[in-house]
């Protein structure tokens, strides 16, 4: 028997390793009237099943076997943008493992389910949390158009009513002026919230303000603070040390994150941070150590990345042991087919070759990995590749990798940073390493002002094959390609049509648009496009 | 309490959470149902005291609605005592408050749980904003608390066995309200007896 309730419409998954658990779950939410509910045993098939659509709610058991558990998944999902922030994610946990879970991070569930349960409990609690999420409808929605403005001035709406979501839309607001960079209302709110109450996030949140604010020193300080006050609050120790290492106290970092995994072992994500900062540290021997226990743990899991046998294989050979470095990435190329991970796990072997003697190796790896499309891959990856170019003397080739990672990422300066590093690790001073991102910055803002002053002043030929030329080398780069596109609109629409330039256009178009649906230059373009098709 | 009884209680919990589940499933049995969950809930308040005992009882404070958490525990009860009228008095609750929710649901669960078993007909939950502290009351129309049980104050160790149970769940829901701290203030629980017996528990 069913019933058509609020429940009806709303797509539930629910994730549990346990077939009783599995059957208890499916009975008890089409008994409270779900129809559309799918139920699996892994996250491999929760995977699957969300590449083919969206769902409301999210029920997840914390122990999935073996392996990666439901914070780890949860961490996943979020860090991927993979299910929208309006989803409603619940945790369900044994009494022994709630601590681990209420404490994991920052990337918390929105609910916590303690077994055992009643229907009736589930039921209760299924009710209040979409009634959160019809209320939080309209912020969740910019969030997931990374909108932070927009996040802010809905969550004000909810602050006003002080009503029971008070504290969570403050909560929210407060991720939002992080993530917009306005770092003294951020810390105006967060000095209102502990004055409501000291709570460890409003705590957290201050610190992150102030080191947004470039106070990061006294950031540091009130995150140790709250780390002695709190010694289970995993979200400290990971800001605590973030912001040492940026602060270029690496040794002290990899001890807070070290003290961090003596309470709990974490995600992936930690391991891996932590592994980092040992390597560049010069402590290889740990990062082997726990970046090969936390493999052992995932091995088959779809939260392991590249990124990871990289550090990895790094670490095994800086301490001669080139042979075991290039093993594991050959395993790890079994794992990852894509053209990111296997021009970076071919770059990891590049190092392991040359400590080896085999330098012809070497040098053919780092070919195969030039011969990427590097405006495809990620800016580590290229990073990656130029700082291989660099330990094998092809400074050119380095540098002209390093200038098309910053014109191709142009406000991001995390990509910035890493070009940086690289600079300064293959010997250039730091002045130096500052002067050629900015002139690389520079270059690209004058060849598009350029484009555009030919293509207003009518020389669209030109602009065309300036801007298309650069838009093939800066995939990434949006406003390179949106103009580009604009500048063969505009030539078809006088030169009229021709199915090539057409074609091209269309797909400069596409890229825009896959990336940023709500481009300004879009709409002009389309504009455009429109009157060709008419004539 | 050493850890091979600890681990002992935890299997013996889960097997009755397992069997309490698979009463449910079989949908005919649900006075059996209720007493394996309750007796589950039971393991897991022990288990409880024993971290608590030993300082490792942590709370996790964040904001939830006082009204919303006594509803739920209401719909279940509900459940649970199909026979008794449990009524809500969430007027005057404040619309958030500052606690360990999961925590807080147990120490209320419980003192609900007592209250049902011995009332006659009526239970009544409310929660109201008092002198800057929150306070839970669950009253019933039962015969009261026994003299001994008040005198104890819940101060010291769990008491001895009675008509009452074990006093484990008072016991725990006494330490779950001291652990909530705030400005210098702990929270507290109070038994008392009226028309039967009020259980109060306020969080600073």
């Amino acid at each position: 028997m069913t019933v058509v309730n609020q429940f009806s419409s709303k797509r539930v998954l629910v994730i549990d390793d346990q077939a009783g658990m599995r059957t208890q779950l499916q009975m008890s939410l089409t008994h409270s009237g779900f129809e559309k509910l799918h139920v699996v045993a892994s996250i491999k098939e929760a995977l699957s099943l969300m590449n083919n659509g969206h769902y409301d709610i999210i029920l997840c058991d914390y122990f999935l076997g073996e392996g990666t558990n439901g914070q780890q998944f949860l961490e996943y999902l979020r860090n991927r943008d993979l299910i929208s922030r309006n989803t409603i994610f619940i945790m369900i946990t044994a009494e022994s493992s709630y601590e681990s879970v209420v404490t994991a991070a920052e990337c918390a569930p929105d609910d916590y389910l303690l077994k055992p349960f009643t229907a009736e409990q589930l039921n209760n609690r299924l009710g209040k949390l979409l009634e959160r999420q019809s209320c939080f409808a309209a912020i969740d929605k910019a969030a997931d158009a990374k909108d932070w403005e927009r996040v802010a001035a809905q969550c004000d709406e909810v602050i006003a009513v002080r009503d029971k979501f008070f504290i969570e839309a403050s909560k929210i607001k407060g991720e939002a002026l992080l993530k917009s960079g306005h770092a003294p209302e951020a810390a105006a709110l967060y000095t209102e919230m502990l004055a409501l109450r000291p709570l460890p996030w409003a705590k957290l949140g201050l610190a992150r303000a102030l080191a947004l604010n470039g106070s990061k020193d006294q950031a540091a300080a009130l995150a140790r603070e709250l780390v002695a006050e709190h010694d289970h609050y995993m979200g400290a120790y990971d800001f605590l040390g973030g912001v040492l290492a940026e602060t270029g106290d690496k040794e002290a970092a990899l001890e807070i994150l070290q003290s961090a995994r003596q309470v709990s072992p974490g995600t992936l994500n930690r391991v891996r941070h932590v592994a980092e900062l040992a390597v560049d540290t010069g402590r290889h021997d740990v990062a082997e150590q726990i970046m090969t226990e936390a493999l052992a743990k995932h091995k088959y899991s779809p939260v392991r990345e590249a990124q990871d046998y990289a550090i990895l294989s790094k670490a095994i050979n800086e301490q001669g042991k080139p042979e075991k470095a290039l093993a594991v990435l050959k395993e790890a190329k079994q794992s990852f087919s894509d053209e990111a991970s296997s021009v970076l796990l071919t770059t990891s072997e590049i190092a392991a070759h040359r400590k080896a003697g085999n330098n012809e190796l070497a040098e053919a790896a780092l070919s195969q990995a030039l011969a990427a499309h590097h405006g495809d891959l990620p800016p580590s990856v290229v990073a990656a590749v130029a700082d291989a170019c660099f330990a094998l003397g092809k400074e050119q080739q380095a540098t002209d990798l390093l200038k098309q990672l910053v014109q191709n990422n142009p406000d991001d300066t995390a990509a910035q940073e890493k070009v940086h590093t690289v600079l300064t690790a293959a010997g250039k001073g730091e002045a130096e390493a500052t002067a050629m991102i900015a002139a690389s910055v520079q270059e690209i803002i004058q060849l598009n002002n350029e484009g555009v002053r030919k293509a207003e002043a009518g020389e669209l030929n030109e602009a065309v094959s300036l801007l298309c030329d650069a838009a093939d080398r800066l995939p990434n780069n949006l406003q390179i390609v949106g103009n580009a596109a604009l500048a063969l609109a505009l030539d078809l629409a006088r030169s009229g049509y021709t199915s090539i330039k057409m074609h091209e256009c269309t797909r400069l178009r596409q890229l825009v648009a896959a990336k940023s649906p709500d481009y300004p230059k879009l709409a002009q373009i389309d504009a455009v496009l429109k009157k060709v098709s008419q004539e | 309490m050493d850890e091979l009884a600890a681990a002992v209680i935890h299997d013996v919990k889960n097997q009755l959470a397992e069997l309490a589940l698979r009463l449910e499933r079989r949908g005919d049995c649900a006075g059996e149902t209720d007493i394996a969950f309750a007796a589950a809930r039971r393991l897991t308040g022990l288990l409880l005291v024993q971290r608590q005992q030993a300082g490792t009882l942590r709370l996790n404070v964040d904001s939830g609605c006082p009204g919303d958490l006594l509803q739920e525990l209401a719909a279940e009860y509900r459940a649970l005592f199909p026979a008794l009228d449990i009524s809500l008095e969430t007027e005057a609750a404040p619309a958030f408050w500052f606690y360990d929710a999961a925590l807080l649901r147990l120490a209320l669960g419980n003192a609900i749980h007592n209250a049902c078993r011995h009332a006659r007909a009526a239970v009544r939950l409310r929660a109201q904003e008092q002198d800057g502290q929150l306070e839970f009351g669950i009253t019933d129309d039962g015969p009261g608390f026994p003299q001994e049980m008040l005198a104890q104050e819940l101060r010291a160790a769990p008491m001895p066995a009675s008509r009452h149970g074990t006093g484990l769940g008072l016991y725990l829901a006494a330490r779950i309200a001291e652990l909530h701290q705030n400005g210098g203030n702990s929270g507290n629980t109070e038994l008392r007896n009226g028309q039967g017996a009020i259980f109060l528990l306020r969080l600073p």
